[in-house]
C-alpha cells in the first residue's frame, strides 16, 4: 500500500488545521449571542445552506463505508447506500414546516418536549445521544485509523489532531464556521472523488472491472443476492431516521433563512445521490488492481492509493480528512446545542440569559470534544459496530416525527411507545438476523404503534404552543379534545 | 510397580515425541476464518506465525473448492498483511491455505461454507420495506397537503387561526 511520508502528513494536517481554525475565528468575530453561535444568526443563504447539508451528509461513511458496502453487497450495496439521499430529499418539506412552526426554535429536543411532553422527550434524548456519541466516537476513531493507515502516523496523534482542529474552529466560530468550512470541504471532496473515479475508469476500464469481479466476486454482480436485497430498504430507513431525528439537520433548518430550507435540502439530496455510486464504484476495481483489503472498510482508500500512487494517497488523505472534519464539526455543534438547550436550559437553568447560554454552549463543545477523545483513546473496535447498532434506534423516530410535525392527533404516550418498542424490535432483529435489517424492523414496529395510537386517540395538539416556544414543562403539550382540525 | 513405571515412562516419552514431531511438521502460520458459515458471502481470513521468525512479507492466499486444491478458485498475492477480507462468494464449500513465494504451503487448510440466506425471505423483507416506504411517501404528501388546506400556515409561513 502506498503511504505518505509522516512529515508530509503532518504538514497537510497543520496546513488545513491552521486554515480552518483561522477561518473559524474570523467568521466567529461577530458572534454576540447564542443565536449567532448556535444558529449562525438564522440567516444562512441558499448556496451555503445546500453545501452544508450536502457536506455534512458526506461523512467518513460516504468515503469509507460506501466502498465497503459495495465490496460486500455489490451493486445493491452501492445503490442502497446512495438511497440515503432520500433522507435529505424527504426532509426538505419537513425543514420548511419546522421553520414555520418554530421560528424561534433551537433544537429537535424543543419540538419533542413541547409536542409530546416529557416521557417521549426522555426516550428521544436517549435515542439522540446514543446516536450522536456513537457517530462522534466512530468518526474520531476512523480519523485516527485512516491517518495511521495512510501515513504511519500514530493512531492517538492522528485522532487527537483531527479532534483538536474540529473542536477549535467549532469553538471559535460556532455554526457559522461549521457551515462555511463545510462549503469548502464539499468542493474538496467532490473534486477528489471525481478525480479518483476518472482515473479508475481511464486506467482500469469497465471491461476489466467486470471481468475480474465476475470471476472472483460473482455475487457482487448478482441482483438476486439475498442479504443485499434485505439491505436496500434497511439502509433507506436508517438514512431517513438519521436525518429526521438528528439535531444536525434540525439546527440547519432553524439556521437557514426563511423560505429556503426546502430547496436547500432538495438540492443537497439530489447532488449527494451520485456520490456513493462514485465512491462505491471504485471498490469494484479492487480485484482488477490486485487489492485485497485487510478489512472491508479500507477498500476505498487502498484502491485510490493504488490508482494514483503517492499523489493518490495524498488526495485520499485530504478528501477523507475533509469528510471527517465536515461531519465531526457539525455533530459537535448540533450535540452541543442539544445539551445546552435541552439539558442546561430545559432542566438546570430555565431563566438563563442568551449571553450566558453562549458561554455554556462553547464549554459544551469543548467538553464534548474531550469526552469523544477519551472514548476514542482505547480504540475499541466494538464502537465501530455501534454505528450499525444505532440504526435500530434512529429508525424508530421516523413516524413519531412525521406525524408529530403534521398531525394533531398523535399523543406523547404513543410517540414514546413507538420509539421505545421500535428500538427494542430493531435490536432484536439486529441480533437475530443481522445489521442489515435492524432499521427496517424498528421502523415497521414504530409505524404499527403510531397507527394504533392515532386510531385510538382523540387528542388535538395546538400548533401555537410550538410557535410561542411554550416553556411550561409541566404541561404535556396537549389540549382537551375538540372539534378543531 | 515396575510395569506401571514402564508404562508411565513410555507414555511420557510418546507424548514428548508426538509434540516434537508436531513441532517439526507444523506450518509457520496458523490460518483462521472469521466464521465457518458465511450467510452473506463475505468473511475474513487471518493468520498468525506459529513459532519462530517467518518471512510474511510476500505470501499468497489460495482458495479452492476442493480440499486437495485441484480446483483453485482464486489466488491472492498479499504483501505485509496478516488478514484479508473476501466477499462476493457464491454458495459452496471453500478451502484456503497460504503459500510462500516458492508456492510451498505455509499454513494449515482452513475451510468455510458459503450458504446465502433464503431468497424468498429476502424478497419478503424487500416487499415489506417497499410497502413501508411507499406508505411513508404517501402519508408525507397527504399530511403536507392537509396541513396547507387546514390553514395552519399560510404561504408566508405565518400561523393562521383555523377558526
Amino acid at each position: 500500500m502506498t503511504q505518505i511520508d509522516t512529515p508530509v502528513a503532518l504538514g497537510i494536517l497543520a496546513l488545513f488545521g491552521i486554515l480552518w481554525v483561522s477561518f473559524g475565528w474570523w467568521l466567529g468575530r461577530s458572534n454576540r449571542t447564542a443565536d449567532d453561535f448556535m444558529l449562525a444568526g438564522r440567516n444562512v443563504g441558499l448556496a451555503m445552506a445546500s453545501a452544508t447539508a450536502m457536506a455534512t451528509w458526506i461523512t467518513s461513511n460516504t468515503t469509507l463505508v460506501a466502498p465497503q458496502l459495495t465490496y460486500q453487497f455489490g451493486i445493491w450495496g452501492m445503490i442502497g447506500y446512495s438511497m440515503a439521499a432520500l433522507g435529505l430529499i424527504l426532509f426538505a418539506p419537513m425543514a420548511q414546516r419546522i421553520k414555520q412552526l418554530m421560528p424561534q426554535g433551537y433544537t429537535c429536543g424543543d419540538f419533542i418536549r413541547i409536542r409530546f411532553g416529557r416521557p417521549a422527550w426522555y426516550v428521544f434524548l436517549v435515542v439522540s445521544f446514543f446516536y450522536a456519541i456513537g457517530w462522534l466516537v466512530s468518526l474520531g476513531m476512523a480519523g485516527g485509523i485512516l491517518l495511521q493507515a495512510l501515513s504511519g502516523l500514530n493512531y492517538i496523534v492522528g485522532m487527537t489532531t483531527i479532534l483538536a482542529v474540529c473542536v477549535a474552529y467549532t469553538l471559535f466560530g460556532g455554526l457559522r464556521a461549521v457551515i462555511a468550512t463545510d462549503f469548502i470541504q464539499t468542493l474538496i471532496i467532490l473534486v477528489g472523488v471525481l478525480v479518483i473515479a476518472f482515473v479508475c475508469l481511464r486506467d482500469v476500464g469497465l471491461d476489466t472491472i467486470y471481468q475480474s469481479v465476475s470471476v472472483q466476486q460473482p455475487q457482487l454482480l448478482n441482483l438476486l443476492f439475498p442479504a443485499a436485497i434485505m439491505f436496500l430498504f434497511n439502509n433507506i430507513f436508517f438514512g431517513i431516521g438519521e436525518i429526521f431525528h438528528s439535531n444536525v439537520w434540525w439546527s440547519r433548518a432553524f439556521a437557514f433563512r426563511a423560505g429556503i430550507g426546502k430547496r436547500a435540502y432538495l438540492i443537497a439530496g439530489l447532488l449527494w445521490l451520485p456520490i456513493p455510486i462514485v465512491t462505491g464504484f471504485i471498490a469494484l476495481a479492487a480485484p482488477a488492481l490486485g487489492v485485497f483489503p485487510p478489512s472491508p472498510d479500507m477498500v476505498g482508500p487502498l484502491v485510490a492509493a493504488q490508482l494514483l500512487g503517492d499523489i493518490g494517497a495524498v488526495v485520499v488523505f485530504i478528501v477523507v480528512f475533509a469528510a471527517l472534519a465536515s461531519s465531526l464539526d457539525s455533530l459537535l455543534a448540533a450535540s452541543s446545542d442539544l445539551l445546552t438547550e435541552d439539558i442546561y436550559k430545559g432542566l438546570i437553568n430555565p431563566g438563563v440569559s442568551k449571553q450566558k447560554l453562549l458561554i455554556i454552549s462553547r464549554r459544551t463543545v469543548l467538553l464534548l470534544g474531550v469526552a469523544t477523545w477519551l472514548l476514542c483513546l482505547p480504540r475499541m473496535t466494538t464502537l465501530g459496530a455501534l454505528l450499525n447498532f444505532t440504526g435500530a434506534f434512529v429508525a424508530s423516530t421516523i413516524w413519531p416525527i412525521t406525524f408529530g410535525l403534521f398531525h394533531t392527533r398523535l399523543n406523547g404516550t404513543t410517540a414514546a411507545l413507538a420509539m421505545a418498542l421500535g428500538t427494542l424490535c430493531g435490536l432484536l432483529a439486529y441480533f437475530q438476523i443481522g445489521f442489515y435489517v435492524a432499521a427496517l424492523f424498528s421502523c415497521l414496529t414504530s409505524f404499527l404503534v403510531c397507527g394504533i395510537g392515532l386510531w385510538r386517540s382523540d387528542a388535538r395538539f395546538e400548533w401555537r404552543l410550538l410557535t410561542d416556544m411554550e416553556r411550561d414543562n409541566t404541561q404535556p403539550g396537549h389540549l382537551e379534545p375538540s372539534n378543531e382540525h | 510397580m515396575p510395569l506401571r513405571a514402564t508404562w508411565l515412562l513410555t507414555s511420557v516419552a510418546l507424548f514428548f515425541l508426538a509434540e516434537a514431531s508436531w513441532g517439526l511438521t507444523a506450518y509457520p502460520f496458523e490460518l483462521q476464518t472469521s466464521t465457518e458459515l458465511a450467510t452473506e458471502g463475505f468473511l475474513g481470513l487471518s493468520w498468525q506465525p506459529t513459532s519462530g521468525a517467518a518471512d510474511d512479507r510476500h505470501i499468497s492466499l489460495q482458495v479452492a473448492t476442493t480440499p486437495d486444491f485441484k480446483s483453485v478458485f482464486a489466488s491472492y498475492n498479499l504483501v505485509q498483511q496478516q488478514q484479508v477480507s473476501l466477499s462476493g462468494l457464491a454458495d459452496g464449500d471453500y478451502f484456503a491455505r497460504l503459500l510462500d513465494h516458492a508456492q510451498t504451503p505455509v499454513s494449515n487448510i482452513a475451510s468455510f461454507r458459503v450458504q446465502h440466506r433464503d431468497l424468498g425471505a429476502a424478497w419478503l423483507l424487500f416487499a415489506l420495506g417497499a410497502a413501508l416506504f411507499s406508505l411513508l411517501l404517501g402519508i408525507l404528501v397527504s399530511l403536507q397537503k392537509r396541513a396547507r388546506q387546514n390553514g395552519y400556515l399560510n404561504n408566508n409561513g405565518k400561523l393562521r387561526d383555523p377558526n
